[in-house]
């Protein structure tokens, strides 16, 4: 059945669901919603199963015109949400009727939003996840963003049974401290380098994507030389070039990666990697293998709809 | 019959566990980690493998599983675990190759640096037999080695931000091929119009570790002919 029409596309608009696991071995990146936390809330505020797809807003959101009766959720960066004109709230459930326009304007913290239906959009399943993917242009519709013009389908079932979500709300700046442990390579950097990288302030360049998040700032001293046999990295590892400027992998990260490994973006931390802006600023923290271990038990127990990602 | 491995098990992250073995066993069986992924993932629930040519990490979910657990299940995987010696697979794959200036857009740093002529770099390429090492990096990646001595190389020092898709690049004694396009730090020498990951495949990546590769020099005009076809 139709879903809903595009009538703008917005920046970058792309169908995510928690990404596409157990390919990695032939290359194939993970994938799935940049900020897994705020995905995962919008369809557990309308008691869908968290790895339902939604739509991922970047920057600047869509405006879209609704064909039948739905419930929505908005989470994610604070990017004004109007149905039919009028502003809403993120994080509650949103009735809006068949008709309805819903616009979705551009952010001044945070880089992504995400939206979530009572029905699931129809999109191409691939290996598992209709993530969108687009360098290898699978996922989604199509294996690209939205379109102009684009209708999307919802299929039949109405799967939700809305719970009252609470206090989930993420506080959004333009500022960030992420928290980060030391990665394989991390004694490649030189001592005063690993003194001083929690004093350091980088700011997040125009040159990054789902892939890999550039920054603008101090050079790491580094003892690299470009020979490193490639070795496995995830989201949230930090690579560090001869250059010394720091590179954060994102969800469509490579699999394999030759330069050094010098933190890792802990787990509980790993959505805010999707929050970043061109423009914000960064700084990071460093902390133990046991304390990270730690923050992640916490926030899975302060939110059990985390469970699963 | 090989000696049994004695894999080290390291952090990486909270969630990360990095495995990697004498560099003895790793001369011996090339193939060792891509072989151990498999067994792993036969043996274990709630993990993620990704094998790398000498190392491979275990993404665990601290949810299903404490970490002192999950080090004790990947022992006793270790314990077990025989590395498979095969003769080299007889399949042998041959990839067309461009060496085109429009493609190759570092054969002159790579001329220069190594003090050969662009015939010489094309020679030393094309004119040996590998072996595929690993799949990765981004969809259909293909790690090909060994290279010639004459070619060994580092990465850039900076990675490209966009490399285009069937481009050939080295990075010290490998080659690789870019199926997909998208950013990328190996020196590139050529480019191919064969695409090796096809996602409409139950498997899409139509290359395997173990087989063996050459590679063919072609035109420009035979790039566009088989490009097109």
């Amino acid at each position: 059945m139709k879903g809903f029409e595009v009538i703008s596309s917005g920046l970058m608009t792309t169908i995510q669901d928690l990404g596409r696991t157990g390919w990695t071995q032939i290359g194939v990146p993970v994938s799935g919603a940049a900020d897994q936390f705020s995905a995962a809330l919008a369809n557990f505020l309308l008691g869908k199963d968290i790895n339902s797809p939604v739509l991922e807003c970047t920057l600047s959101g869509p405006k879209l015109k609704l064909l039948i009766d739905q419930q929505i959720v908005v989470t994610g960066a604070r990017m004004q949400v109007k149905v039919n004109n009028k502003i809403v709230h993120h994080d509650t459930v949103i009735d809006a009727e068949a008709g309805s326009t819903i616009e979705i304007q551009s952010s001044k913290c945070g880089c992504r939003c995400y939206i979530a239906f009572t029905k699931d959009m129809e999109a191409t399943n691939f290996l598992g996840s209709v993530s969108t993917y687009e360098p290898g242009k699978f996922g989604g519709i199509n294996g690209r963003a939205l379109k102009k013009g684009d209708t999307i389908s919802f299929n039949g079932l109405d799967k939700n049974s809305i719970k009252s979500g609470q206090g989930a709300s993420q506080q959004f700046d333009n500022s960030w401290l992420i928290k980060v442990t030391e990665g394989p390579e991390f004694n490649r950097l030189s001592s005063n380098a690993k003194d001083s990288i929690e004093n350091l302030e980088y700011i997040i360049s125009n040159d990054s994507n789902r892939m890999g998040i550039r920054v603008e700032g101090p050079s790491l001293e580094i003892n690299e030389s470009g020979n490193m046999i490639s070795g496995p990295v995830f989201t949230g590892t930090i690579q560090c070039p001869e250059t010394g400027l720091p590179i954060l992998l994102g969800p469509d990260a490579q699999t394999l990666g030759g330069y050094p490994r010098i933190l890792q973006v802990v787990k509980a931390d790993r959505h805010l990697i999707g929050q970043l802006r061109p423009g914000d600023q960064l700084k990071f923290q460093r902390i133990s293998l046991e304390e990270a271990e730690k923050l992640w038990l916490d926030m899975a127990l302060s939110f059990p709809f985390l469970s699963k990602i | 019959m090989l000696d049994r491995v004695e894999f080290s098990v390291n952090d990486f992250a909270e969630d990360l566990i990095l495995i990697k073995c004498p560099s003895d066993a790793l001369n011996q069986n090339p193939l060792i980690f891509w072989q151990l992924s498999k067994t792993l993932l036969a043996s274990l629930t709630d993990i993620e493998v990704i094998p790398g040519e000498d190392s491979l990490v275990v993404k665990v979910n601290l949810l299903k599983n404490t970490r002192p657990q999950y080090l004790i299940d990947l022992n006793n995987v270790f314990s077990t675990f025989q590395p498979e010696f095969k003769e080299e697979s007889s399949e042998l794959i041959t990839v067309p190759i461009c060496y085109d200036d429009e493609f190759a857009l570092d054969m002159n740093d790579i001329s220069l640096s190594k003090g050969l002529s662009k015939q010489e770099v094309i020679d030393a390429h094309c004119g040996i037999e590998y072996q595929v090492k690993m799949i990765g990096f981004t969809p259909g990646f293909i790690y090909i080695g060994d290279l010639s001595d004459l070619l060994i190389l580092p990465r850039l020092k900076t990675p490209r931000v966009f490399v285009p898709s069937g481009s050939i690049g080295l990075a010290n004694k490998r080659t690789g091929i870019y199926s997909l396009g998208g950013p990328g730090g190996w020196p590139i020498i050529g480019r191919t119009p064969t695409n090796f990951f096809d996602p409409k495949k139950e498997d899409p990546s139509l290359i395997q570790p173990g087989m063996r590769l050459r590679f063919e020099s072609i035109t420009k005009e035979e790039f566009g002919n088989m490009l097109s076809n």
